[in-house]
């Protein structure tokens, strides 16, 4: 059984959306809060996929980040193989992390070598230059680019060669958890099952963990062991893939996914209605304006995670 | 509100290169620059002045030099025409002619001497000054506006502050006062130049900075383990210069023009070196009669700010960047 | 719309691009077609030479493109300006940028009710012209119109501004309408109800609509006849149903199967092998060729012709075309 690698626990990251300066602090008007993850508690297991899905605004991407420590939180812990985040332990706990990001155009750096971004998480890990090269060019190999892409520099590559050293770079030090915040949505779709296909490879070859954030079920179906659904700050839903999205317990990932077009279904049928505005957050369960099953308690209550069958789903519907 | 990058097909006009760029190999660089100068025809020609601008002012400057060290002074006029600094008074104020050329393209001074050969005497000043006060600008501007925008916080407060005081106060006013202050001469002033010229490029690098520290491969730096340091010599600042040289360009055309502006009041001024700006000051007693002694000083100044100019706009082209921070 | 043998060339600091090929398409109306493809096939490009919104450096260099009666390459500008609108309008991807964001919703409603009053010569009323504009924010669905319409666009989420620009569209009762990726930028949801919208849309003013997308799915979803589209040709057009079981062009067969369900298990997505084409320079004979699993040696030589096929029109020699 493996062991849990990431845990958050009462994790929250709140935004103010203006400037907290101290005209504001004396008069006591602070700009609008932004519950932006709001009391997420999850387990990333070791050797999964696990798909965090969600639309836009969800706090998928921060929550993401907050892991990845780019963020700090604003209350709660983040749990590395038991460890909490430290000032001390920081730079040993981002060395087993490493991120692939959405931009391809964005996540290079525009005047470096391939070779360059591709071997900078080596650094102070005691590697000779021989070393590196070698590792760079193994690398390399693994995402399917030939060694002399090492020379070339980003705006000589195409979007799908870009996401490549981008990926290669996150595997070079074999961390053990990487994130992919939407990597392939910016990328045609030929290019997209090709950058799909490796992924799967790669983990399989080096035993990684993925964190994979997308607003893209049917990628999140393809690729990932384990599926949660973000709305609104809040982690909805969880449980293994076949289940969540094979057949989906809460309202939301229901709607979610009668709103996918799909080759099988002619017509779509999305939600009503539109996500709420974090700063203006309805109360209770924060579906339930859109929700067709919405009862009074919903409107009062947040629902908390209840066990239903291998999932865990925030809904009154399952009390 | 949903904000999924647009993929890059989406603009038409681009998406054509695009698929180009695939497999060409676009070359940037030093041979790249040069090659989209060389199109423009008016860029051209102003690249051309410069250069011709540069390397004769080194020339003459090696020449002045060697004529102070060695204690032959006439070395400091082997590349003129004639001698600027002697007294023949029989050639006083001849218009410009062709006779004698080119020593009277110009036409010559009160003391006889040609204008052509004043005004290149004096080009190691412009020269000097153009690269001098730019290139500490940059560099002084790079290193605090860098931090300040990196940094954020309290740094980022004080460097503000120290550039808004700066550029509150009238620039040239300021840099007489300092000039005076040190003592007059032409260092004197090429310090009063540096020191109020930094503030727009510290503002210009914090732009830069502020907008760089939040790309995708500066986190990715940071999983990587590097350090603030590391990211801001490695990521941060080389991606920050590039639009900066088309304003630099441009600014030393500015530098020169303030120059003269300040010897033509007399700013910096040594008696036996004839600056631009002061012999232009110097022929105002002449005018209007002796039009050129004041006028051709200031058709060489407007020719030589206007080549900046001219490579400067097609830089700015290239790169699109703003002009003013 | 009739378009025949169309080819739209570019010129570029690279070389001259052509971008379509000899594109054949008909949209009768009332119907609903979706453009499918990658970037770089040219579906975005046939889009704005229907509006003749090409950029400077592009020309209608062959063929023809009628617009109901009249070849738009060569109209006048004074009846480009005619047709723009009430013949065709275009939505586009960035929903941001297609509204002016210094003008409030409804002075942007207002001009376009005002233009069409100019254009069919018709009396223009203020209060007559905002009771229309509140109507036509109703027909696209949007919750509490009233309200909607005194907001600038930056205070409106991209779903809101589509319907937005939808509505302004339907001022005009244009005859076509054409969606270069309008929903791409949206969420999944969002994405839905706009489709959903445009559905109802199309059938309630009988409007034919072209769909440009790079997703099939939503092609699928939104279209009656889909047009696949590779390298500035089109390479299999016919009945959205009909391709997607049961499609002849290799391309469109691994369109279809690189892109992941939500319905079914699948161990690997087939991918295409080699990248896309060079449009500057593209591959001799059939321009799909060198990633064409069952490419054969007349692929390479010979451009195949458009031939019919099962009810479906297929450029590919696997399917005819191949007189040796």
């Amino acid at each position: 059984m493996a062991g849990t690698l990431v845990e958050t626990v009462g994790l929250k990251k709140y935004f103010r959306t203006g400037k907290t300066g101290v005209l504001e602090t004396l008069l006591r008007q602070f700009p609008p809060l932004v519950k932006a993850v709001d009391d997420v508690n999850i387990r990333i297991q070791e050797g999964e996929v696990l798909a965090l899905v969600g639309e836009s605004g969800c706090g998928k991407t921060t929550l993401g980040r907050m892991i990845a420590t780019l963020e700090t939180p604003t209350e709660g812990s983040i749990l590395y193989s038991g460890e909490d985040v430290s000032k001390r332990n920081l730079g040993r706990i981002r060395r087993e992390i490493q991120m692939v990001f959405q931009n391809p155009f964005e996540s290079l750096d525009p005047r470096a070598t391939v070779r360059a971004i591709v071997r900078e998480p080596l650094q102070k890990l005691g590697y000779g230059k021989a070393a590196k090269d070698a590792a760079v060019d193994k690398a390399l190999d693994s995402v399917g680019l030939e060694h002399n892409f090492a020379e070339r520099r980003p705006r000589d590559l195409s979007g799908g060669q870009r996401q490549r050293v981008a990926v290669a770079r996150a595997i070079i030090s074999t961390p053990k958890l990487v994130i992919l915040d939407e990597p392939t949505s910016a990328l045609d779709a030929s290019v997209q099952s090709q950058v799909l296909n490796l992924l799967l490879d790669l983990r399989n070859e080096f035993k990684l963990t993925y964190l994979f954030i997308t607003h893209n079920i049917a990628v999140a179906r393809f690729i990932s062991d384990r599926t949660m659904t973000m709305y609104a700050g809040e982690i909805i839903e969880a449980g293994p893939t076949k289940s969540v999205i094979g057949s989906p317990k809460h309202p939301y990932t229901q709607a979610l996914l009668k709103s996918v077009p799909s080759l099988d279904t002619k017509e779509v049928a999305p939600p009503t209605g539109e996500v709420p505005s974090m700063v203006n957050l309805p109360p209770g369960c924060r579906y339930n304006p859109r929700c067709p099953h919405a009862m009074d308690i919903c409107r009062t209550d947040d629902p908390k995670p209840i066990k239903v069958e291998d999932e865990d789903v925030s809904c009154w519907l399952y009390k | 509100m949903a904000r999924r990058p647009i993929r890059s097909s989406g603009q038409v006009a681009l998406k054509t290169g695009s698929a180009a760029a695939e497999t060409k190999d676009v070359k940037k660089g030093a041979s790249f620059y040069l090659e989209y100068i060389r199109k423009d025809k008016p860029a051209f020609v102003g690249l051309l002045i410069i250069a011709a601008f540069m390397l004769f002012a080194i020339f003459e400057a090696i020449m002045q030099e060697l004529a102070n060290v060695i204690g032959q002074p006439d070395l400091g006029w082997m590349l003129l025409p004639t001698n600027p600094l002697a007294l023949t008074f029989d050639l006083k104020l001849e218009p410009p002619s062709l006779a004698d050329f080119p020593a009277n393209i110009l036409g010559t001074n009160f003391q006889g001497q040609s204008i052509l050969s004043r005004v290149l005497y004096a080009t190691p000043h412009d020269a000097a000054a153009s690269v001098i006060v730019v290139g500490s600008a940059i560099v002084v501007g790079m290193f605090l506006g860098t931090a300040a925008g990196y940094y954020g916080g309290w740094v980022d407060e004080i460097m503000m502050r120290l550039t808004d005081a700066f550029l509150a106060l009238p620039a040239l006013v300021l840099a007489i006062a300092v000039a005076i202050l040190i003592g007059g001469g032409f260092t004197a002033l090429l310090y009063a130049l540096m020191i109020i010229w930094w503030p727009t490029y510290a503002r210009f690098f914090r732009a830069q900075a502020l907008t760089l520290r939040n790309k995708a491969y500066v986190e990715a730096s940071k999983l990587s383990g590097s350090n603030s340091f590391a990211i801001l010599v490695k990521h941060i600042i080389p991606n920050s210069v590039d639009p900066i040289i088309a304003y630099a360009t441009l600014d030393m055309g500015t530098v020169i023009l303030t120059y003269a502006a300040l010897a033509f009041l007399g700013i910096g001024v040594s008696s036996d070196y004839p600056e631009w700006g002061a012999e232009s000051a110097a022929g105002l007693q002449f005018f209007p009669l002796q039009w050129w002694y004041s006028i051709m000083p200031g058709v060489v100044i407007a020719i030589v700010v206007v080549a900046f100019t001219l490579v400067g706009d097609r830089l700015q082209d290239l790169i699109g960047g703003r002009t003013t921070y | 719309m009739d378009v025949e043998n169309l080819a739209i060339t570019y010129r570029t600091v690279y070389g001259t691009l052509k971008a379509l090929n000899g594109v054949n398409l008909t949209v009768g109306e009332g119907e609903s077609v979706a453009l499918v493809g990658e970037s770089g096939c040219g579906k975005s490009t046939l889009g704005l030479a229907i509006v003749r919104l090409l950029p400077l450096n592009a020309s209608y260099s062959a063929g023809r493109l009628m617009l109901d009666g009249k070849d738009v390459a060569t109209m006048s500008n004074r009846e480009v300006v005619r047709m723009r609108g009430s013949t065709a309008f275009m939505i586009f991807q960035d929903p941001l940028n297609t509204l002016n964001p210094v003008k409030r919703v409804d002075v942007q409603m207002l001009e376009a009710i005002h233009s069409r009053a100019r254009h069919t010569n018709a009396p223009f009323s203020e209060g007559e012209a905002r009771k229309e504009a509140v109507k036509k924010l109703e027909d696209v669905r949007m919750p509490d119109p009233e309200s909607i319409i005194t907001r600038y666009p930056h205070q409106l989420s991209g779903g809101q501004i589509q319907r937005v620009v939808i509505a302004m569209g339907l001022v005009m009762r244009p005859k076509l309408m054409i969606a270069d990726e309008p929903t791409s930028a949206l969420d999944v949801t969002v994405q839905a109800q706009v489709l959903k919208l445009m559905r109802e849309l199309q059938r309630e003013y009988r409007m034919s609509i072209i769909f440009i997308t790079h997703d099939i799915n939503v092609a699928y979803s939104i279209c009656d006849r889909m047009v696949v589209m590779y390298a500035g040709e089109v390479v299999e057009m016919g009945e959205a149903g009909h391709i997607t079981r049961n499609a002849l062009h290799p391309y469109s067969q691994a369109l279809i199967a690189s892109v992941p369900r939500t319905t079914k298990d699948q161990g690997r997505l087939t991918s295409i092998s080699g990248s896309a084409a060079n449009m500057l320079s593209p591959p001799s004979g059939c321009r799909f060729h060198p990633r064409c699993p069952y490419a054969m040696e007349i692929c390479s030589s010979k451009s195949p012709p458009e031939t019919e096929k099962d009810g479906a029109l297929v450029r590919c020699f696997l399917h005819g075309g191949n007189t040796s």
